[in-house]
């Protein structure tokens, strides 16, 4: 009686920790479908407040989640602005007074460029498999797609601001749908929306982003591909100070 | 019999000297009030600022104070604390780090001065304890925060939520740590509310990664008037004990709220220059009055001269008539000013509509008036001596008369 005890337990741990290990799978599987290994995109971010609205172009290129340069090419007013990254370091480059300013910690959380993206966030890069537990909890439709809804839990220590994340994957090309932050008290508070599938640079992804402030109603903003190349050669002086003031 | 005649005179026009009376023991009791909630005022915006951070006396790496760096932990402070536990005038002392960062919540964020503490003798350091109105104070476990009343609503937090603290450490990596708040202090003073916060020791010490350096001492001396021959002592001490004094910086309260001991420098200033136009303004008030009482006599003064009194003694007589005024108004104003200031300085007085503006210079809602020295020898002597100078003029007049001319005078 024991053993059968024994085993079913061992069955069921074997069960859960393979169904968590797919769920956390499934989010690589997803995210790595829309970075790539290396990228470069062209893509226009349109910020929205009911007060105003205000559009910019920028180019980018991306190694993993490693480095990162984007530089803003219109509107002129801001054009030859970048931004660099490597790891989790940030530098601004302002065209105007041509100064490079390495973003201090405490700048972090401040909106990135005016939109509804903090500094924090393109730097933030916690590691889905340490920092969470993530489970497959059902299946559910979004935008018509038949999707998984995956429940990442915040490990105990780990240094996530969140109560919860929800992240929908969708079950035919496991390409992210929609992922929701919440407070701890279930509030939530930002969600990001993947729209307007198309194939792009070779692959099929999402081209519409939209980020949603939950907190302040009518505050989004959107990122929207206009051109985009995976797994491309970029060199590595690209992510330079040299380059940065050029 | 100078005297006696001063007496008599100021009592032939009874009202006109009242009114004198009156204009100096409102001058001497308002002054009075005034100067004694000025000095409640600083003595608490003292008080607190010791109470709340600064204790007596703290010790920072040289130069701490000019550029907070992360690296700037005091070198050596072990030898320190070694030398700390045997001064005996030394009563408490405590160990903090400081880091300069973010605390940020799922719905802010905001920049901080993260405070490492060990919370027992913190406790003796400073009052930070009672003034948590919320929750409780650390207990010394880690991962435990105590945030500001202000920062909790500025990042809509509460009791057992759970932040997550910034900070870059000495290689400039920036380091986040998950922490819970377990308590919410609020301070007297608005500013220190908008930053500080206070985690344990060791996991400040993490985030920085400065091994078990600290980056401040501060030290409760047996008395808080002394601690600059305290801070004389403690550096003979540190020095006979080998450490390279030159590597730190003892700083006394005096030096390290450099701001409050100005405003106190200004209050004594702006106190001297008040009684100043209340005295200037009783000075001609009495010029005017003896001037009165002075033609009112011509004739007698006429009679003094002629019987030979000596000009000085007419000088006198009249001097010692707006003194005596002087004195009676500055006694009596002293003592209607102490009855009105006892039960103020007893119940305090309510400022509490001004609470917002109050706490943005460290004050509490309720200033207690206080009394000291300097404030009571300036009510007492000063009057007295504006009233004795206001009559020399007149005094002078009467002197200059010509006594035939002066008895035939109508």
């Amino acid at each position: 009686m024991n053993k059968i005890i024994f085993v079913l337990i061992v069955l069921v741990l074997l069960y859960s920790n393979s169904f968590s290990q797919k769920a956390v799978d499934i989010i690589q599987k997803a995210e790595g479908a829309i970075k790539g290994e290396s990228s470069y995109g062209k893509f226009t971010m349109n910020i929205v407040t009911p007060e105003y609205q205000r559009s910019m172009t920028m180019q980018s290129w991306w190694v993993g989640n490693e480095k990162s340069l984007i530089v803003i090419i219109a509107p002129n007013k801001d054009k030859g602005n970048k931004t660099l990254k490597i790891k989790n370091e940030l530098w601004s480059y302002l065209k105007n007074t041509e100064t490079t300013m390495k973003l201090p910690a405490s700048m972090m959380l401040q909106s990135w460029n005016g939109s509804d993206l903090t500094n924090d966030d393109l730097v933030r890069e916690s590691n889905l498999a340490i920092d969470y537990n993530s489970i497959i909890q059902k299946e559910e439709e979004i935008g018509g797609e038949k999707c998984w809804k995956i429940d990442m839990t915040p490990n105990p220590q780990a240094a996530v601001v969140w109560g919860h994340i929800y992240y929908w994957v969708r079950q035919k090309d496991y390409l992210p749908g929609l992922i929701q932050y919440y407070s701890e008290k279930g509030e939530l508070v930002r969600s990001m929306k993947f729209s307007d599938f198309k194939n792009m640079g070779g692959r099929f992804i999402p081209t519409k982003w939209v980020i949603e402030s939950n907190k302040k109603t009518g505050h989004y903003t959107e990122f929207i591909y206009n051109e985009v190349k995976f797994d491309v050669q970029i060199p590595d002086k690209i992510f330079s100070f040299r380059e940065l003031e050029k | 019999m100078f005297f006696k005649i001063a007496i008599r005179n100021l009592l032939r026009n009874k009202r006109r000297t009242l009114i004198i009376l009156s204009s100096i023991i409102i001058g001497v009791s308002a002054t009075l009030i005034y100067d004694s909630i000025n000095a409640g005022m600083i003595t608490q915006m003292l008080v607190n600022q010791i109470n709340t951070y600064y204790s007596h006396i703290q010790i920072h790496k040289k130069g701490f104070n000019d550029n907070r760096l992360v690296t700037s932990y005091i070198p050596d402070y072990k030898k320190i604390e070694d030398v700390i536990k045997n001064q005996s005038y030394i009563k408490h002392y405590s160990k903090r780090v400081i880091a300069f960062g973010m605390l940020s919540s799922a719905n802010s964020s905001a920049g901080i001065s993260m405070i490492g503490i060990e919370p027992d003798k913190e406790k003796k350091v400073s009052d930070i304890h009672r003034m948590v109105v919320e929750g409780r104070y650390p207990s010394g476990k880690s991962n435990e925060i105590l945030i500001s009343k202000r920062m909790a609503d500025k990042l809509e937090v509460t009791l057992g939520d759970k932040v997550v603290a910034m900070a870059a450490d000495t290689n400039g990596k920036v380091n986040s740590e998950l922490f819970r708040i377990v308590g919410i202090y609020r301070s007297h003073t608005g500013e220190f509310d908008k930053v500080f916060v206070y985690v344990p020791i060791e996991n400040a010490r993490n985030i920085l990664g400065i091994g078990d350096n600290v980056t401040e001492i501060s030290l409760i001396t047996e008395n808080a008037d002394s601690t600059f021959s305290f801070k004389k002592q403690l550096n003979s001490a540190l020095n006979n004990s080998g450490y390279d004094i030159s590597k730190s910086e003892i700083l006394t309260y005096q030096e390290s709220l450099a701001m409050i001991m100005y405003l106190i420098d200004i209050w004594k200033q702006t106190s001297i220059i008040i009684y100043l136009i209340i005295a200037l303004a009783v000075l001609f008030g009495v010029i005017n009055t003896m001037l009165m009482s002075v033609f009112e006599r011509v004739n007698e003064i006429g009679v003094l001269m002629s019987i030979g009194m000596k000009n000085s003694g007419i000088f006198k007589m009249i001097v010692l008539e707006a003194f005596m005024l002087g004195l009676v108004g500055t006694v009596a104003g002293f003592i209607i000013g102490i009855l009105i200031f006892l039960p103020l300085s007893h119940n305090g007085i309510n400022l509490g509509m001004y609470s917002e503006s109050m706490s943005s210079f460290g004050l509490n809602n309720i200033i207690y008036p206080e009394l000291n020295l300097m404030v009571i020898i300036n009510s007492l002597f000063i009057m007295p001596l504006a009233t004795a100078l206001g009559a020399f003029y007149p005094a002078r007049k009467a002197i200059k008369l010509q006594p035939t001319d002066a008895m035939r005078y109508v």
